[in-house]
This record gives C-alpha cells, structure tokens and sequence, in this order.
C-alpha cells in the first residue's frame, strides 16, 4: 500500500490547475516555473519509487489500492488503484524525464507566444494521463488516461486554433483515435465478460487465461454446427491492438499523425514520438499473456507493423516538410515495435519504446530549433548549408539520425538489431515463411529508414543553401533552454543502448529482466544456446550492413543536394512511385472518398430530413399549429353572449344529472 | 311561492327552517328586488323584448328534458320506492317530539355542524362586501352603509 | 300526509320551470327570479330526503334541515350579488336585457 503513487499523476495535475485557471494572472515566468517543475517533482517522485523496487528486500512492485471507485456489488467493482512495477516505473521514469526536458525547451521555444500559459496548462494535464494510463492497476483506468491523452493531443494540435487546418488536424486526430476506441470498448467488454473483472492482475493470470482460452465466440463459426468461432482471447487480443493502431497510428489509422504536425514542435516530440503513441505497445506488453495466449492476433499485429513500417518509410522518402518526414519515421518505427511484439519479442519492442523515446524526442527538438532559427520555414528544399549556422544544432541531430538508422553504439543500435533478430529468429531460424518474408520487410525498411533520414539531414544542414535571402543574416543558433535539452537527449540517445545489451555481446539485458519482458534462455541446452547466439551475430551484421547501405547511398545521393539520380525520377517507374510517395499513398483521398464522404452525405440527409422537416417543421410548427387550431376552437366559447353561458350551464346539469341517475340506478354511489 | 315553500317546510317538520324562508326570501331577498326595481324603475320602452318562439321552444325542450329525466330517475330509483311506505314520509310520532323545533336544531347546528355554519357565515361576509363595493358610487366617498340596500337609497341613479 | 315521490316530482317541475325561466327570458331580473326558483326547488327536496333519514346517525337528526339553510344563505348572497351587479349594468348601458349585454362590450 503505497499512497505515495498518487502524487505521480497528481503534481503535473495540480500544475495543469494552477495554470489553466490562474495563469494568465500569474505571468509568463511563474507559469514556465510551474509547468517545469510539475514533471520534475513527479520524476523525483518516481525515481525514489523505482529505488524502492529495485531493492531486493521488496516484492517488486509498488501498490495502492485506492478508493473504491465504481461498485455495483458483485456485477461491477472497479477501485481507483494505481500499480507501480518494472514495466511502469520505466515508463514513468521515460514520460516524466523526457518530459520535464521538453517542458523545459518550450519555455524557449514558445515564448512571447499569447496562448502561453493554456499551452503549459495542456501539457501538465497530457502528462497526467499519459502517467495515469501507466499506473493505472486495471484496464477502465488505463482507458480513462488513453482516452485523456488523447483529448489533450486534440488540444495540443489546435493549439494554435486561429488557423483552420490546425483545428482540422486536432479534429482528424481525434475522430480517427475515436475510431480505435470503439474497438478497445468492445475488448473491455469482453474482458468483463469472460474474466470478470478489469484489472491487470487478474487478466494476466495465467490460470485465468487457460479457462478463458477455452471458450469461444461465435464470430466465424461454422453456420451448421455453431463450432470452430474465433477464441474469445483472440477477439480480445485483436480488438485491443485496434485500439492500439488508433493511439499508436497503424494501419488503418495512422493518418492523424502527419497531419498532427500542425501542432507545435516541443507537442510533436513529446506527444507523437515519445509518450502517447507509445501507449499501444505499452498495452500489449502489460497484457503480455494475453497477447502470447492468442497467436493467431499476434500474426496479424507482425503483419500490420511490417506493413505500416513498409509504407510509411516509402512516404518519407518525398515529404519535404522535415517534420512530416519525421512524423512518417515515428510511424515507421512503431510499426516496428509492433512487428516485434507480433513474433513474440515483447522486450525488444519495449526497449525499443525506450530509445526511440531519446532519439525520435531529440530528432523533433533538434527539427523544431531549425524551424525556430528559419522563423517557422519547414519545408527543407528551402534549407541547405545550415551546419555553418546551426553547428550544434546540426551536431545533436546528427546523432539523433545515426541512433536512428542503428549506427553503433548508439541506443537505436541496440534495439532495432533486437527486433529485426527476434524477426531473423521467428522467420529464418524457426522456419515460419511468413514471418520471414516480412523480416525481409523489416530489413528493406530498416534500410529506407537510414536512406531517408540521411536525405533529410542533408538537405537541411549540407550543401549549397536555399535558404531565403530575406533569412539569412537571422538564422541563429537557439540558446538556453532549447540547447540544454538537446544537449541531454543527445546524451540519451547515445548512452540509452546500454539498459538493454543482449547476453551474446557480454551484457545482462537488464530492462528486459526489470519490465519482467525477458523471455529467458535459462532453460536452453548449450547447443541451442550456441545456435541462438550465431544466429544474434549474423542478425546483427546483416543489420548493420544494411544500415551503412542506407547511409552511403543517401549521403551520395544528397550530399549536395541534388537528390535521387535524375535519370531514375524522370523514368516512368520512378516517375510514378516519385507521385504515390509524394501523395502519401492517396490513403488520406481513399479514406475521404469511401468514409468522410458517404458521412457527410447521410449528416447533409438527416439534416434535411430529420433536422429541417420533421423537426422544425413537423414537431416544432406542427405543435404550434396544434395549439393554435385548439385554440381557435375553444376561442369560440368566449362569446360574451350571457344567455350562450347559461345553456351550458343548463346542459352541464343535465350531464350530472343523467350521470348521477345512472349511478342511483346502478344502486351505486349516492 | 315562497311562502308555499316555506308551507311545506312546516308539514315537514321543519318548523325553524319554515320560518326562516319567510324571513329571508319573502323578507329580505324579494325586498332586495323590490329596492332594485325601484331603483331601475323601468319604464316600458326599457323593458326588453322577450325572445321569439323558436328561442322559447328551445329553452322549453332543454326544461322538458331535465323534467323527464328527473322524474325517469325518481319513478326508477330503488332507494325513492323503499321510502315509499304506506303512511309516506314517516310520521311526527316516529320522531322526536321536538324534531325540527328551535332547540334541536340549533344545538345541532353549533355542535356537530359548526363548521359548515361558520364557513357559511363566511360567505355571507363576502356577499355582503362584494355586493356593497361593486355598488359603490366611485367619487363621492359615501358614508360606509352595511347595508347595500340603504346605500343603494342614497345613490344617485 | 304525502310521499317522498311525490314531494320529488314537485321538487323536478319547480326546477325545469326555473331552468325554462333561466334560458327563455330576456329580462335579468327575471333570469334572477327563475335562479331563485331552481334553488327553492333544491331545497324543497333537500328537507323532504332530510325527513326521511331523520334517523340515521350519518347527518344527525336535522342533517337536511341544516344544508338547506346553507343552500338559503348562499342563495342569499348571490341574489344580493348579482343585484348590485345588475345596477352596475344599468348604470352603464341603460339595460336590463341579457342579449344586449355581449353586443355593447363587442
């Protein structure tokens, strides 16, 4: 019973209260004091809890069992718990310091604008869901802090509301998220269902899931004999990873995200890379048990990471936009998160989580200190040379790139070697051909990854510059705060590949063994154990192969700026991919065209039919019309004629009295 | 009619009840009419045309149907034809003596109907107010007469 | 002496008398009178069923007697009521022809 948890998502809570509502009051120094220091005491606060667990005296988790919450004895009883283990106090640990870092460089990055204190104030309250979606000891109050962040991603994207599209991003965000939600409703409601009850412990209890795994849905049952339905555990397990596309942008639902980047730059990084889409894998490895009782919804979650890994790499390849070219390589790689989880490496997936955090936060505030120095110019064709005025700017962001591609010893290093070898593992080594075809996949992208994003370094820092020459004596190196968070994460990412080492390179794996996600090999023969660690050697060369493929033919291509060979992009092939790149896939047209639209149809026909006629017309006028007819009717009896009054009168008592006669006959009333 | 009224009251037994029917309606209320006739003083040219048949046919039809069926109920009414003995309405010896007399009547009136006696006199009140205010002649601040019939004496018509 | 009946069936005709009187004539004071007569009907029955049920404990011995005297006082106090009111009329309009009334207040 540790009450302590609660002061985790409290204090960015009562940051969010005290600027929300006295902010504009309070003045733009106590307000940056605020939303700064929010993060950082609940770091604290987080970090002593995670010395507290990793004492070997302790059970190792924290647990508050709150106060009851919703309770219908004996059909529903959700407490307000909050439950502190490995797995949560890393992505404590992750949210509160990466954030804390990026509420400090908003302080450089967003300053003199007029929306100060409402834009701190969301912050502070994204932090407090995203932390209680992470503590949250059942499945409801994960909901309620999934739900949360995504409410203060709408915020955050229509921040700057005055601009419609802003607003229109904010919107799409939210809907296409809605959408996801819908699916892990229906999950809970199995969940409640099948196993009774919502919380953690009890839907990754493995007794549990062995009674649940027996039974079955009627969905795809054979029509004759009712058998042979999908397992209830794997309609669970795909409706939950739904949710999880919705929140961590998939496929099908990943187009909210590039259009997010309407939104400010620090809520791009903090939001969109580090924290809220990271919550998808957050839920599959909390439920890990679940998810590895259901192999049919892990195939399909492998097959739409690889997939979404795939087209969002070859969308980056033409966006201009550099933080487009950055939002399609988070899609990227949290396709690959997924990919991982879907052959079985729930650890590789979460370390992944964890460096992708570093780098992918470092990549958008080292983008967002270039677009503050260009004074919010993004599209990159018209950057170029800007290592000269940006060096250390153009320093962090290289690291940040080479963690990316997978560069040694750099944190992406680490962990995207993990995935693609549980992928080498679960296709080559174990023989299942499909897993191999999509670690092909895997592969090709993780290539295109380092192609695009040595593209996008060099068209923004090398070569000849394109830069406006209105700019040019004004591109400044940002200072201050912006560069202390830069100069952390830098750091990050370069150190941040040691938490995980795997065993066959001399390390211990330790985030694996504290998340409780390491799949262990204690029980391997020499043999074996030799196998596995040949196979971990050549994943990994082949990786790194590709990866320094990747970088070489992006360096050539773009070191002076002069981009793919112009034989290949005037070819009819080239031309063509060159355009379904460019257009992103037409996904965005397709989905307007089969959904938005058929919408906006049936809304335009209830608003005719139901809204103007039945109601206006029909209920509203009709009502009127009713009354005023009844009461032109009855207007008739007020004649003022006296004799007309006394008739009534007289035909009144002739109703009473032939009422009352029959009563007397009846030999009823007197 | 009023005095056969309160004729029949007597062969009743309503001995207390009698007489006050002659005072009140014979006494005060035809006076009351009188006084308003008077006041009125109408002339033949202001007396109005009576209506024509077909508003008397019709005012004779409703009558006729509330006499038949008045009397259809009271010919058909078990409880009418039970009271119905051969000597009728039961006679004086079969109530007490003093039935209908003053004392009788009115110890029952102000004990076990007190209530109704005092909202009644209530009423009266109301009447009496309501019927000297609306009355009133507005300007000339008549002197306060209980009596809407001395004030009417005084008014100006 | 006479039987409730037939103390009913004069109670009947008194009242359609007054209800003709009520609807017939034109004259207010007349339409007045006719109103007294309807009441006096009323009581005439009121006393005869009071009579009868002498006896019973519901209404104690004189129950009938009593509501008649009620019915007196209000019929008392209407007539003095609608007195004043039908010189308030008279002031006005100069009239005392029920039909007239509607027209002149259109």
């Amino acid at each position: 019973m540790d009450s302590n948890l609660l002061w985790i998502p409290l204090f960015p809570f009562l940051g969010f209260l005290l600027n929300g509502i006295l902010g504009k009051r309070l003045g733009n120094r106590a307000v940056s004091v605020i939303a700064s220091v929010a993060p950082l005491l609940a770091f604290m606060v987080s970090f002593g809890a995670w010395r507290k667990i990793i004492d070997p005296a302790s059970s190792g988790a924290l647990h508050w069992d709150g106060f009851p919450w919703i309770w219908l004895d004996g059909i529903l009883e959700i407490p307000f718990a909050l439950h502190f283990d490995g797995l949560s106090a890393v992505m404590c640990l992750v949210i509160t310091g990466v954030g804390s870092l990026i509420h400090l460089y908003s302080i450089g990055y967003m300053k003199g604008d007029p929306g100060y204190h409402r834009y701190f104030a969301y912050l502070n309250l994204f932090t407090t869901f995203m932390l209680l979606l992470v503590l949250g000891d059942n499945l409801l109050l994960l909901f309620i802090g999934w739900e949360g962040v995504g409410l203060c991603s709408y915020l955050l994207i229509g921040f700057w509301f005055q601009e419609d599209e802003n607003c229109a991003a904010g919107k799409k965000a939210f809907i296409v998220n809605r959408v996801g939600d819908l699916a892990f409703l229906l999950g809970m409601f199995l969940c409640l269902i099948y196993f009774g009850t919502l919380e953690m412990s009890a839907l990754t209890n493995a007794d549990n899931i062995a009674q649940v795994s027996m039974e079955t849905t009627g969905f795809m049952a054979d029509p004759e004999t009712g058998t042979g339905g999908m397992a209830v555990i794997t309609a669970i397990a795909i409706l939950l990873f739904i949710g999880a596309t919705g929140k961590s942008a998939q496929i099908p639902l990943y187009v909210w995200l590039p259009d997010a980047m309407a939104g400010p730059t620090p809520v791009s990084a903090l939001i969109h890379a580090a924290t809220m889409v990271t919550s998808g894998v957050y839920l599959c490895c909390r439920l890990m048990p679940l998810f590895e009782a259901a192999p049919m919804a892990l195939s399909i979650v492998a097959v739409v990471g690889a997939c979404t890994a795939l087209l969002a790499a070859l969308i980056a390849f033409t966006q201009n936009d550099i933080k487009k070219v950055l939002a399609y390589s988070t899609v990227s790689q949290l396709g690959y998160m997924f990919f991982a989880i879907g052959v079985g490496a729930f650890s590789a997936a979460f370390f992944h989580v964890v460096t992708h955090a570093f780098f992918k936060a470092l990549l958008f505030l080292g983008s967002g200190a270039v677009i503050h120095a260009m004074h919010h110019e993004q599209d990159m064709r018209k950057m170029g040379g800007l290592r000269k005025q940006l060096p250390f700017t153009h320093l962090t962001f290289l690291i940040g790139t080479f963690a990316i591609a997978g560069v040694p010893p750099l944190a992406g290093f680490f962990s995207k070697d993990e995935i693609l070898f549980a992928g080498y593992k679960a296709g080559i080594m174990d023989g299942n051909s499909l897993a191999t075809m999509f670690w092909y996949i895997s592969v090709a992208t993780a290539g295109m990854t380092a192609f695009y994003m040595m593209r996008c370094v060099a068209m923004t820092f090398w070569g000849d510059s394109n830069v406006d020459s209105k700019l040019e004596g004004k591109v400044h190196e940002p200072g201050g705060w912006i560069g202390f968070a830069l100069f952390v994460l830098a750091i990050a990412s370069a150190l941040g590949g040691f938490l995980n080492v795997p065993e066959f390179l001399g390390g211990h794996a330790i985030l694996g063994h504290f998340t409780g996600l390491h799949v262990s090999h204690a029980n391997m023969t020499p043999e074996e154990l030799d196998i596995l660690h040949a196979g971990e050697w050549t994943s990994m060369f082949i990786s790194l192969a590709i990866a320094g493929a990747g970088l070489l033919v992006g360096y050539l291509f773009y070191r002076n700026g002069s981009g793919l060979p112009a034989a290949f992009r005037s070819s009819a092939p080239g031309a063509f991919l060159g355009r379904l790149s460019e257009n992103k896939f037409y996904v965005d047209e397709i989905y307007a065209f089969l959904i938005v639209r058929p919408f906006e149809a049936i809304s335009q026909l209830m608003h005719t039919l139901i809204d103007q006629v039945l109601i206006d017309r029909l209920l509203v006028g009709g009502s009127a019309l009713l009354v005023r007819g009844f009461g032109e009717l009855t207007r008739r009896m007020q004649t003022g004629f006296i004799p007309g009054y006394l008739l009534t009168f007289g035909c009144g008592a002739l109703v009473l009295i032939y009422i009352l006669l029959n009563q007397l006959a009846k030999g009823g009333a007197q | 009619m009023f005095a056969m009224v309160a004729g029949i009251f007597m062969l009743l037994d309503a001995t207390f009840l009698g007489f006050m029917q002659l005072l009140v309606y014979a006494g005060a209320i035809m006076v009351l009419y009188l006084f308003v006739i008077m006041l009125i003083n109408p002339r033949d040219e202001t007396l109005p045309d009576e209506g024509g048949t077909s508003e008397k046919a019709f005012a004779a039809g409703v009558s006729l149907l509330v006499f038949a069926l008045l009397t259809f109920g009271i010919s058909n009414s078990d409880l009418v034809t039970e009271m119905t003995t051969p000597g009728g309405i039961p006679a004086l010896a079969e109530v007490p003596a003093t039935h209908g007399a003053i004392e009788a009547f009115g110890y029952e009136l102000f004990s076990k109907h007190l209530l109704v006696f005092e909202v009644a006199s209530i009423l009266i009140l109301v009447g009496i107010i309501g019927a000297v205010h609306i009355a009133m002649k507005q300007k000339p601040a008549s002197a306060d007469e209980e009596d809407s019939n001395e004030e009417r004496l005084v008014t100006d018509v | 002496m006479f039987s409730l009946p037939a103390l009913l069936y004069l109670s009947a005709l008194l009242f359609s008398i007054g209800i003709y009187g009520v609807l017939a004539r034109r004259n207010i004071l007349v339409v007045l009178m006719s109103l007294e007569l309807m009441l006096n009907a009323v009581n005439i029955a009121l006393v005869g069923f009071g009579r009868v049920h002498a006896l019973s404990t519901t209404s104690g011995e004189h129950g009938g007697q009593i509501f008649t005297l009620m019915v007196l006082a209000v019929a008392a106090a209407e007539a003095a009521i609608g007195l004043s009111l039908l010189l308030l009329i008279w002031r006005r309009w100069k009239t005392i022809d029920l039909r007239e009334l509607c027209r002149l207040s259109g």
